[in-house]
Parts: C-alpha cells; structure tokens; sequence
C-alpha cells in the first residue's frame, strides 16, 4: 500500500482532482449512446468485394462439374421434351375402358429392361371381353409381343366368372446362360443360348371368387434355339454332352391345369395375406425330339406384419418342381426348373443350376426407412436334383443381401438387390417387382 | 518511480483528453448501418430454376460437399466455424437490399405490426375486377385479377374443407417476416363476389390434353367448386399484389449472382439467410426451396438494382392446401441420416416422415409445440445457408423473434380473421411456446447479453445491457451474475462481479487501459455471465473512451 506522504501518493492525489475535473466536463453535453444507433448513410460496403478465388474454388470442385452435367437434364425433365413426354403419359389407365398403358418392364431373369406398351380393351364390343397386348423390348434386345384375348362365357353361376382364353405370343430371349445340367454345375463353364417361342394358348380360367382362380390351358410352342446374340455358344461348346433340346429345340403340347390363390392385401409391396400357384401339365413334343413328361410345380409367396401399421413384414417365398419322364423320353433343358435368378436364388450367376426337379426357398426381414423406400435383408436357398429322392440338407446353395425398394407409387416399386453368395456378388434391379 | 512516471503520463493523457473531448461532440463511432448494394446495374437476365435441378444442385451435389469438406470439419471442431460476413462491429446485419432492420432494432407500433408490407391500405376491392390469367391445374388453382386502380394480385384460394387455412398462414407470416426485416409481398385477406368478376380478354388455360383455350365463366365455376366459401355467397381469398420492377427469377441459396455487381456477400454467409433458420422454425416455414425467393429488378431514387425477397408463406404453422404432414420441419424431404437409422436399428427407429400428426383445427392445421425442438427443427429442402449459421446468426434471430409483444402476435395474427377466436388464440399460444423453447436453446448457446448502451456516471462511465434469459425467464435472477474485466494492451484490471445488468466503469481502470492499448484503440471489456455456478465463454465489447460523443461509445461487440 501506498503511504499518505510519498510521492506517489501525491501522484494519486493529481490524478484524483484530474478526473475529478475531467468528470465535469463532458455533463453538459453527453447523451447515452447505444448499439442501435443508424446515423450513418454513405454508399460503403461491408465487403471491399467478392471473397478471392470463392468462384474458382467452386468450379473446380468435380462435383460442380457432375451438376453441370446434369442441369441440361434437370432442364428437360422440367420443361423441355421429357416433361411433355411425361405430361402425355396417360393417368390412371385402370379406371379406363381402353387405351394404351407405358411403362418400363422386363421380360424374366436377365432380360434387363426396357418401354412396355400394352394396349388393352376391358369390354370389348360391349360384351366384356377382354383383350391386352403387351409388347415389350429391352435393352438386352429381348422382346415379347403377346396378345390375351378373354371371351366370358358365364357369370355369376357357379363361377364369378368363366372365360374362354387365347393368348399368342412371340418371345425371343436373346442371350441366356447356360450351364451345365445338374446341382454341382461348374461356373467356369458358363456360355449362352438364344431361344425364340412362338405360342399359342387356347383354354378356360375360372374365377371362382375374390380369392380362388383355376384354369384349364391346351398350348402348343414352338421352341427355336439359336447362337446368343453375344458370347460363346452353347450349342457349340456343349455339342458333345447330348443336352437334350439344345440342339433341336422343341415343337410342344401341353395340357395344363393351374390353381391360384390369391389373398395379398396388395399386388406390389404386400404386408399381408399371400399367392400360392400349383401347376400341373402333360407335356410331350410334336415335332423335333421324343420329349414327353409330367410337371408338378408349385410356388407361394407369404407376407406377415409385425406391426399394426405393416411397416414391418416378413415375408417369404418358396417354390417346388419336379419333372417326370413319360415313357423313357426326355425333358427339354429349357423346360427343367432353374435356380439363380431375382425370383429364385440371389446371389449367383441367371439361370446358374438347371435340373428335372428344384426347390428354393427365400425369408426376408423388410421395414419401412422413409416415406417412399423400404429396406429389407434376405436369405435365400436352393437346389436342383434329377429325382425328388436325390435333395439332401447338404446340398442347398445360399444367397443373401439385402434390398431397398424405392416407392415412386405404391403400384410401382423399384426393388434393387445386392445379394453374396460363396461364388459372387450380384445386383439386380427390378421395376415391378411383385416380391 | 515507475509508477510515478505512468501516472504522470495517464494524467497528461487524460488531460489531453479531456480537452479533445470537450472541443468536439461527435456521434458514436463509425459503424456501418448500411451495407450500400443498392448501386445502379445494367438488368440482369431472369435467372432460370426447376425443381430437379435445385433439389440435386442443393440437396445432393452442396450437401455433398459440406460433408467433404474437411477445412469447414476443422473449424466446427476447434468451435470456430466460419462466421457471416454481413455482419458490423456490432454484431448486426446492416440494411440493404435484402434486409432493413425493423421491429428488433427500432421497434415497431402495432399498427405498423398490423399493417405489415402492405402499402395500399385496407384490403384490396375486388368488385368488377377483371381476370387477367387463370390456372386451373395443379392441387391449388389460382387467379390473376386487376382492379379498378390498376394494381395486379395473385389470388390464392382456400380449399373447401379447409377454410382460412393457407390464407390464414400466409398473412400471419408475411407480416412476422416483414417486422423481422425481410422483403416481403403486399399479402392482403379479400373477398370476392364471383359473380361480379369480368374475365379479361386472351385469358386462356391449359387443358387437361396440354392445348390452349381461351378461359370461360364456366371454367371460373368448376375451378371455384373446389375453394372455400362464406355463407353469404363469397370468396376469402389470399391476393399478394404483384411485386415492385421486373422479376428476374429466385436468389440463388449458395453463391451469388454472377449478374449483380452489387452482390458480393455468397448468401450461405450472410447473416439475415442463415438466421432465416431460427426465424422459420418459430413459425414452421419449412418450404424454403429457392422457389421462394425472388429477385426483382427495382428502380428506387432513381437506381437500378434488384431487391431480395422472400415469397408463398401459406404452408407456415401447420398450413398448405391442406393441413401440412406431420414430418414437415422435424426431417428433410430425403432425410439420409434418418434414411440410415431406421435401416441400422431394422425399422426399430420411427423417423418423423412416419408418424402422423393431429389437427388442431382446419383453420390451424397442424401446428403444435409439444414436440418442437428447437436445434432439430428442419426444413423440408437441407439449404447450405442454414446448415451454416452458427451460434451468434441464431442469437441474432432469437433477439428478433424475442422482440415481438404477446399483444403484438395477437394483433397480428388477428389480421388473419380466422372464424374462430380459439384458432387464433391457439395460434398465439403456440407462437409463444415455440418462442420459448427456441429462446431456451438459443440463447443458452452463446452469452445472452444485448442492448448495449453507455451512458456517463460520477464515476466514469456505465454500461447497461439486457439479459435476455432473464427477462424471458429462462434463468433465474438471484443466480445469476456478471463478471468484467478492462483490458487494454498489456493492461488487465482486476476481475469484479456485479449482480445487475449495469457495469460501472471507473476512470482509473479505463485510463489504465488506455495508455496500454494506446491512443485511438479501443478498451476491450469481457464479460463473463454466470448461472448457478457456471461462467459462460467471454463476450468483449469495445469502448472507445473518452468518446467524442461526451462518453465512451461502443464500436464494436464479439461474441464467442
């Protein structure tokens, strides 16, 4: 502390009558100030100018590059051609009478996909007969045009309804792999076929009530089979083995008897009830090889909600096929069940193991993420076998994965599946897809 | 005898002050209050936008960098992200082009409140106005009519089983951004006897084929079958009179505009579009795509330039057409962090988009505060200018929102005329909430000290300020406390604690300081707010002393 008599106390005293003086002063004419005052009105900046190199940082980024890319694309989709386009897609076809339906479909396993174009009639004439025809072209080159006619005959008997049916249809699968027949087929030998059906379907369905629907179908195809539209040959690489039909191909007739059970709260993306379809049919050839056998198939799809607002399902699907020689002729190979597909078994090469019998069975765990995708992981298993008898526990093959469905509309889901299995990684991608 | 020597030059210094002081009464220091981006520009093209190409611009290839950028990591952090650049040494937005300081910096009677942007008066009269466009697609159908003074408006209906519901919101909301300093549309509640509207020559409609006809009585009838009506026969509509000059398509959210020299500030870092965030959360403006900006080209005191403003408020609070989703303001439209939840936790996770929520009431919607989170709050559309405010744009935010009186939202919000007083006081009460919650948060982040002002004491100088968390009754008073030292140079004075809003400052200290940081520098004061024990990071504010002004003035606060 400072004493009373040295000369910093004698400082302190100065400085004191200082501020003491200086205190006075300003009161006559000192006003509050605040942090709100605006007095000013000049033209400055706040900013001497841009920040340096803000554009040029940006333009280097690559993803500036990707969006401007993109933008031409935007731009269309937005008002250009491919607005217009979408602007003329016909809305809500099925409350329609007739009329053209678009969209993008497949055409089965390794298809890929491509514009659809259906046009359909639901009473025609006045006398409800109804006619669709779908024609489809992938960018794998496969095509299916087909026509559906369906002429009622009864209603409201003892059938809800009885239609006579004739469907004809062109197919051509431009490239199917092909290995060799039987459940340890090696990858390594993978090559590829074209096959080219002309049909024609002639019968009766029964729609028995909402749930129950049979049919009873006379059909006749014309199997052709060709080189690949790329790749090795199979015809070629496997002329040695005797597959039967590979060769030839088939002329066919069969006799047909399907029983369907429908009871899905939902065609797509269902969160309960389910679909089971049994199928037997006596096949035998006309022309072009001794094929003569019987074909039991079954399949079933099953959805159970785990929760009351179904956003959590699971679901399962399975299937069973066998087929039984005739007399000591032979099935065709494009006729023997097949595993390793979207429907079947994920995870393996299309159409990777072929047999006379198969079974396969998929679960899957599926939840809602957001409002327009789902999300689920799977499993599945499958083997093929010549004779019932011949399955063993050992034998199955796995896939798994999971999948995300993208729900532009509910009718409309878009399934993309990345499945693993001990041979590869594979993803599929699904418009339509009813599993 | 050192001490004696500093002495002496403190008392020459402040002598020579006092002087300097006593000549000259100037006014506070030199801080900018108009950021001037008004200059004249050659017109500047429309700029085009769509919705794809914003959604994957903004929400995709912006967001995408934002998480890729480790610089902008480093900064959250080290808690130093990059600040706004519009800000003064006050830590305000000046005035300008897209923003004037309105009822939080100069507050605002209720009858400016009440009267918003709105320039013509009472209500537009409608009667024997013609139509001079029409839309008929689309979810809401819409009308462009002209009065008998000329003036054009864009008429928004009310659907019929929700009436006063967009109409409502979009009032309200226009004349809570507009106090809040944003430039908004003339948005006036007006009837329609629709009977008596004449249908303007080359008025034509896009039918459902895509072709051109020209509109008819009939179609005016078909399209009002869907629309709200009185009892008495009329039509409450939304008229938003056309904008000021030339429109030349929305501000882009992120960068600026290559075609206006005055734009020099990249909008994610100006202050008034980041703190938009906190503001829009109050009132649940959630659609904030860039569709609902606008440039106009403008000619005021005879310069050219565009003005910013912000649109199409009718989906606030829990509005649209219809009552707005439960999901909208709690995720993005594609959320992917809830995307990945649900996936991770196999659905267990709910995210909001699958919920659903309860209406309050057709003309209220669903607009609630019960679960309303105040940081978690979302737009529907993930926009860079928000993801980049920082704590001090949000405090700024929550001081304009804290500025508005409980009679003041309701004299607003009655300008929405809702049928039914309880929709409206509902309205009120919840505007309230919200505002309490977001203030809670907010202010709570970042020392929530405002309103600084000096004024000269016997013995130096006082500094008063105001505690928003106590005044908002969000900390208790007899907890809490402030703590200041005087810094200056190498000079730091003796740390003291005050229990009141009020700082008094001794001219020993402040001259002590001075001589340490020189002539011409400011004396740095930091505050430390305590609560219940805890000190809050240090807010400096900077006292030029003595002032010209016959005081020390404030020329510059920092906050954080």
């Amino acid at each position: 502390m400072f004493c009373s008599n040295s000369p910093r106390a004698f400082h302190f005293r100065l400085l004191r009558v200082l501020l003491i003086l200086l205190a006075c002063i300003p009161y006559a004419n000192a006003q509050e100030t605040t942090t709100t005052e605006t007095t000013q009105e000049t033209e400055d900046r706040i900013v001497d100018g841009r920040p340096p190199l803000y554009t040029f940082k940006r333009a280097i980024n690559p993803l500036t590059w990707l969006e401007w890319g993109a933008k031409p694309v935007f731009r269309s989709a937005e008002n250009g051609f491919a607005k217009r386009l979408m602007e003329r897609r016909p809305t809500g076809p099925d409350n329609k009478t007739a009329g053209v339906r678009f969209g993008l479909d497949g055409i089965g396993a390794g298809s890929g996909f491509g514009p659809s174009v259906t046009f359909f009639h639901k009473d025609l004439f006045g006398r409800g007969v109804e006619v669709e025809v779908p024609l489809v072209y992938t960018y794998n080159r496969y095509e299916l045009y087909q026509a559906n006619v369906a002429v009622p005959v009864l209603k409201q008997h003892f059938f809800d309804r009885l239609s006579f049916d004739v469907v004809t249809e062109y197919r051509s699968r431009a490239r199917d792999d092909l290995f060799l027949i039987g459940n340890d087929s090696p990858l390594g030998v993978e090559s590829a076929v074209r096959t080219v059906t002309r049909g024609v379907a002639l019968g009766f369905s029964a729609q028995i009530n909402d749930t129950w629907r049979s049919g009873l179908h006379e059909t006749y195809r014309n199997v052709g089979v060709t080189e690949p539209l790329r790749g090795a040959s199979a015809q070629e690489r496997f002329a040695a083995l005797g597959i039967p039909g590979l060769a030839t191909g088939a002329v066919l007739r069969a006799t047909a008897l399907t029983i369907d059970h429908d009871t899905k709260d939902q065609p797509r993306m269902a969160a309960k009830g389910g679909v089971e379809h049994l199928e037997v049919s006596l096949n035998e050839s006309i022309r072009r090889g001794d094929f003569a056998y019987w074909k039991y198939h079954f399949d079933f799809q099953h959805f159970f909600p785990l929760t009351t607002d179904r956003r959590t399902v699971l679901a399962f699907r399975g299937l069973a096929e066998t087929n039984q020689t005739k007399g000591g002729s032979q099935i065709p190979w494009f006729d023997m069940p097949m595993l390793g597909s979207w429907d079947t078994l994920r995870g393996f090469e299309n159409f990777r193991f072929r047999d006379k019998s198969a079974v396969a069975f998929s679960a899957e765990y599926r939840y809602r993420i957001w409002r327009q995708m789902d999300w689920g992981f799977f499993v599945d298993q499958g083997q093929v076998a010549p004779q019932l008898g011949d399955f063993g526990w050992h034998q199955f093959h796995t896939g798994y994965g999971f999948r995300v469905f993208f729900l532009p509309r509910l009718t409309f889901p878009v399934a993309i599946d990345i499945a693993h299995s001990n041979e590869k990684w594979r993803m599929y991608v699904n418009f339509n897809a009813d599993f | 005898m050192l001490i004696s020597t500093r002495i002496s030059r403190i008392a020459i210094i402040t002598l020579l002050a006092a002087f300097a002081w006593s000549a000259e009464v100037r006014p506070a220091g030199s801080v900018l209050w108009l950021d001037f981006d008004m200059k004249n520009i050659p017109e500047p093209k429309e700029r085009a936008t769509g919705f794809y190409d914003y959604f994957f611009k903004n929400q995709l290839i912006e967001e995408t960098k934002q998480d890729l950028d480790v610089a902008r990591w480093l900064r959250h952090a080290a808690g130093h992200p990059k600040q706004a650049s519009n800000v003064n040494a006050l830590d305000e937005v000046p005035d300008s082009s897209w923003y004037t300081n309105r009822h939080a910096l100069h507050p605002m009677t209720i009858e400016e409140l009440v009267r918003g942007p709105n320039r013509d008066g009472d209500a537009p009269d409608f009667n024997k106005a013609t139509i001079t466009k029409a839309k008929m697609s689309g979810v809401t159908p819409g009308l462009m009519l002209k009065d008998e003074r000329g003036h054009s408006y864009l008429i928004k209906f009310d659907q019929a089983n929700y009436p006063n519901l967009h109409s409502g919101a979009e009032v309200i909301s226009t004349k809570i951004f507009y106090a809040a300093g944003y430039n908004v549309p003339e948005n006036y509640i007006a009837y329609l006897h629709p009977e008596e509207l004449q249908i303007g020559e080359k008025v034509e409609i896009t039918d459902q084929t895509g072709k051109k006809r020209a509109f008819t009585k009939d179609d005016l009838n078909e399209m009002l079958k869907r629309v709200a009506k009185m009892l008495d026969g009329r039509i409450r509509v939304m008229a938003s009179k056309i904008l000021p000059g030339k429109a030349k398509g929305p501000f882009p959210q992120i960068g600026f505009r290559a075609d206006d020299p005055n734009d020099l500030i990249p909008h994610e870092n100006r202050r008034e579009l980041r703190g938009l965030r906190v503001i829009s959360s109050w009132v649940n403006h959630w659609d904030m795509k860039e569709d609902q900006g606008l440039d106009m080209y403008v000619e005021e005191k005879g310069r050219k330039f565009l003005r910013h403003y912000l649109l199409d408020f009718g989906s606030d609070f829990g509005a649209g057409d219809v009552p707005t989703e439960y999901w909208h303001g709690r995720e993005y439209g594609m959320d992917l962090k809830n995307i990945t939840k649900e996936i991770v936790t196999l659905g267990k996770y709910q995210s909001p988009s699958e919920k659903h929520g309860v209406m309050i009431s057709p003309e209220v919607g669903m607009f609630t505060a019960d679960d309303f989170d105040a940081e978690g709050w979302k737009p529907t559309y993930a926009t860079v200018m928000f993801d980049n405010m920082t704590d001090q744009d949000a405090f700024w935010a929550t001081r304009i929102i804290l500025s508005f009186s409980e009679p003041e939202l309701r004299s607003i919000v009655k300008t929405a005329e809702y049928s039914n007083p309880e929709d409206a006081d509902y309205i009120v009460r919840t505007l309230l909430e919200r505002r309490r919650i977001i203030a809670g948060h907010w202010l709570s982040r970042v020392d929530a000290l405002a309103s600084f002002s000096v004024r000269p004491v016997t013995e130096g100088v006082a500094l008063t300020f105001r505690d928003l968390m106590i005044e908002n009754d969000l900390a208790p008073v007899g907890t809490t406390s402030y703590t200041f030292q005087i810094k200056g140079g190498n000079y730091k004075s003796e740390k003291r604690t005050v229990q009141r809003p009020e700082i008094r400052l001794d001219r020993a200290a402040l001259g002590a300081a001075m001589e340490h940081s020189g002539v011409g520098v400011p004396i740095q004061l930091t505050i430390w707010t305590n609560r219940g024990g805890t000190a809050s990071e240090p807010m400096k504010v900077y006292l030029d002393w003595p002032s010209p002004a016959g005081t020390a003035s404030i020329v510059r606060i920092s906050r954080g």
